[in-house]
């Protein structure tokens, strides 16, 4: 897989790029208009991350060349900006998703591959982690073939540890994910922690391994072992 | 008091100032006439007996009938005397004043003492007839006068209020400036060009506040992003000990905050800078059974009952996203401030939305809870924004909303209408 990922911010994009190459992508990064505008025309992507604000000019109107470039291409863009106008245009010019800054890296990739997943359609439907395995789609999980039932979030949570497997997430990253703007105006993390408990129940109770870690004080990893 | 009002009664103040003045000084100058001419008579008639004892050579006869000329006899001639006096008159049963020239006359070594007398006109018939003709006269001034002021006023104040109305009805959010109808008079014009200066500087200097809060906007949430980024890359380090770990932790946790304070206090300058002004008639009961939904997993996980009243089709005027923020809000607050097992209360109907939860009472003064940073526990996951942000909300849409406390429970009552 291989993504361009188009921001200004040195140490962000630093960051970024060295998350994604861990996560086994292959991640070019442009941080201006002109390298960006020369990148697309030059290399297939199969993904671009777009900051909005970029010296020089709007990331918006990159988008337009990505989509003439490379129209089966998923698009996220990732902005300071938190209008919800901003949102409906960036969407509306043809981005998939829109990522308010500051962002969770984990969030990040699990918009990635999620989006992948829905646009390349790369032969995911279904995701594995040892004897567990979760049909996106269907959203249909089984450990060793047996059905689990879980609930909505609890679904969400189990793909959004596998995606990150082997990482430390964070409470805040998860409650984040869950609960998206309403994480922020709850006391998410009891919520959080209950269904944490209860998503590990179900599967042990089928017979899958142990694998959801506590991370003392600080959140969860997802590790085999 | 209205202008009209203050200045009729201004001009009608003048006016009555100006007729008792006028009034007294007319009577005064009547007064003095008719004494004047009363004084040249009894000089006249002097003249006259003189004369008339002169070719005679014998003292006038005293009039018999009435008292209009006495001729007394006296041994030394009398000194000259002008006086005013009051007589008795059997006619009109009251006393009359006159005017008397007593005066000496000398007929052959003969003296007498001659007075001659004259009726005056009484004071108060004279003040009387002063003063009922000026009060016609002011009646019919000020009949005439008051209305013709008074529309008057209002033809020549017309721009004034036009402009006025032009002002009241003025959106910032607007881009146009004020259309103010043009006028001849000098100072309306002066007005209208000071108000479209003081308008063109609010929008601009409101344009750059609008684009201030966004460029803030952007300005902090990247370095914590980057902050954010960084610290989430050190947790992941393997060979990280975990007191250090911990504390990186502390780090991202505390810009999280940050970024999520940053968020909202954008959002209330937002509210406050009416860039939330366009209402859409919303479907409230709709949306609250949306958010009901959306926070049913929490009350589940919480163990609450619920006792839910809302009534359909409950329709009112507010921007989406307002609404969403205010029923967010309102219900997160009932659902995080509660009791393991205890109750949550919702009703809705069409003047008001009322929720209840149960919970230890407030540990500050209730009358803090709508003030921003009010937290009951210090430290805590909140920002101490959400109810300040339904206080917000409520005022910008002149919508009241009460807390009270009943029954060991919390009530906060919207009431879609100012107090």
């Amino acid at each position: 897989m291989k993504l361009l990922l188009i921001e200004d911010e040195i140490p962000l994009g630093e960051s970024i790029v060295s998350f994604l190459e861990s996560e086994n992508y292959v991640c070019e990064w442009a941080q201006s208009m002109r390298d960006a505008s020369l990148k697309i025309a030059d290399f297939d992507y199969d993904c671009f991350l777009v900051d909005i604000t970029l010296p020089g000019g709007s990331g918006l109107d990159l988008l337009k060349e990505v989509k003439a470039a490379r129209p089966e291409a998923g698009i996220i863009i990732i902005s300071a900006r938190n209008s919800v106008d901003d949102k409906i245009h960036g969407l509306d010019t043809g981005a998939d998703d829109y990522l308010t800054k500051p962002f969770h890296l984990t969030e990040l990739n699990s918009r990635i591959r999620s989006l992948l997943r829905r646009r390349l359609n790369a032969g995911e439907n279904q995701i594995t982690y040892h004897d567990i395995r979760v049909e996106p789609v269907s959203r249909n999980v089984f450990v060793k073939d047996v059905p689990v039932d879980l609930t909505k979030k609890e679904f969400a949570l189990l793909v959004y540890f596998i995606t990150n497997k082997n990482r430390v997430m964070t409470r805040e990253a998860i409650a984040a994910h869950i609960w998206g703007d309403d994480a922020g105006i709850s006391d998410s993390f009891d919520f959080l922690y209950s269904h944490v408990k209860n998503l590990r129940k179900k599967l042990l109770a089928k017979g899958s391994g142990d694998y959801i870690q506590t991370v003392y004080g600080i959140g969860y990893k997802l590790v085999a072992g | 008091m209205k202008l009209q009002t203050r200045t009729t009664l201004v001009f009608l103040a003048a006016t009555i100032a100006v007729f008792i003045a006028g009034g007294l000084l007319f009577h005064h100058a009547l007064r003095e006439i008719i004494d004047e001419e009363a004084t040249e008579n009894l000089l006249l008639e002097k003249q006259r007996i003189l004369d008339f004892a002169e070719k005679t050579g014998t003292p006038p006869p005293s009039s018999h009938i009435g008292n209009d000329l006495v001729v007394v006899s006296v041994q030394q001639p009398v000194l000259e005397i002008i006086k005013d006096t009051t007589v008795y008159s059997s006619l009109e049963e009251e006393l009359l004043p006159y005017r008397q020239l007593t005066f000496p006359v000398a007929v052959e070594n003969n003296h007498y003492a001659v007075t001659v007398r004259k009726l005056l006109i009484e004071s108060e018939d004279l003040a009387e007839a002063i003063w009922s003709s000026l009060l016609a006269i002011a009646a019919l001034l000020l009949i005439v006068l008051l209305p013709l002021n008074y529309f008057l006023s209002r033809r020549l104040w017309k721009p004034f209020f036009s402009t006025l109305d032009k002002i009241n009805t003025y959106n910032l959010n607007s881009h146009a400036q004020p259309a103010f109808d043009k006028t001849g008079v000098v100072e309306f014009a002066q007005l209208n060009a000071s108000l479209l200066k003081m308008t063109d500087r609010m929008r601009a200097d409101y344009q750059n506040l609008k684009n201030f809060s966004e460029n803030a906007s952007h300005e902090f949430q990247t370095p914590l992003a980057v902050i954010l980024a960084k610290t989430e890359q050190l947790l992941q380090e393997k060979s990280l000990p975990d007191e250090q770990a911990k504390q990186f932790h502390q780090v991202f946790q505390s810009a999280t905050r940050l970024s999520r304070m940053v968020k909202a206090l954008l959002l209330f300058t937002k509210i406050e800078n009416n860039q939330f002004a366009a209402t859409e008639n919303m479907d409230l009961s709709e949306l609250l059974r949306e958010k009901l939904d959306q926070f049913a997993e929490m009350i589940a996980l919480g163990n609450l009952k619920t006792h839910y009243d809302i009534h359909p089709g409950v329709k009112v005027s507010i921007h989406p996203a307002l609404a969403e923020i205010l029923l967010s809000n309102l219900l997160s607050n009932a659902i995080r401030h509660n009791i393991p097992n205890g109750e949550i209360t919702v009703h809705l109907s069409e003047t008001a939305l009322a929720v209840a939860n149960t919970g230890p009472s407030l540990p500050f003064d209730p009358q803090l809870i709508f003030q921003r940073f009010t937290t009951g526990k210090p430290g805590a996951d909140s920002l101490g924004l959400g109810l300040a942000l339904v206080k917000e909300i409520a005022g910008k849409n002149n919508w009241t909303v009460n807390y009270g406390r009943k029954d060991n429970s919390h009530l906060f009552i919207v009431y879609f209408s100012p107090q």
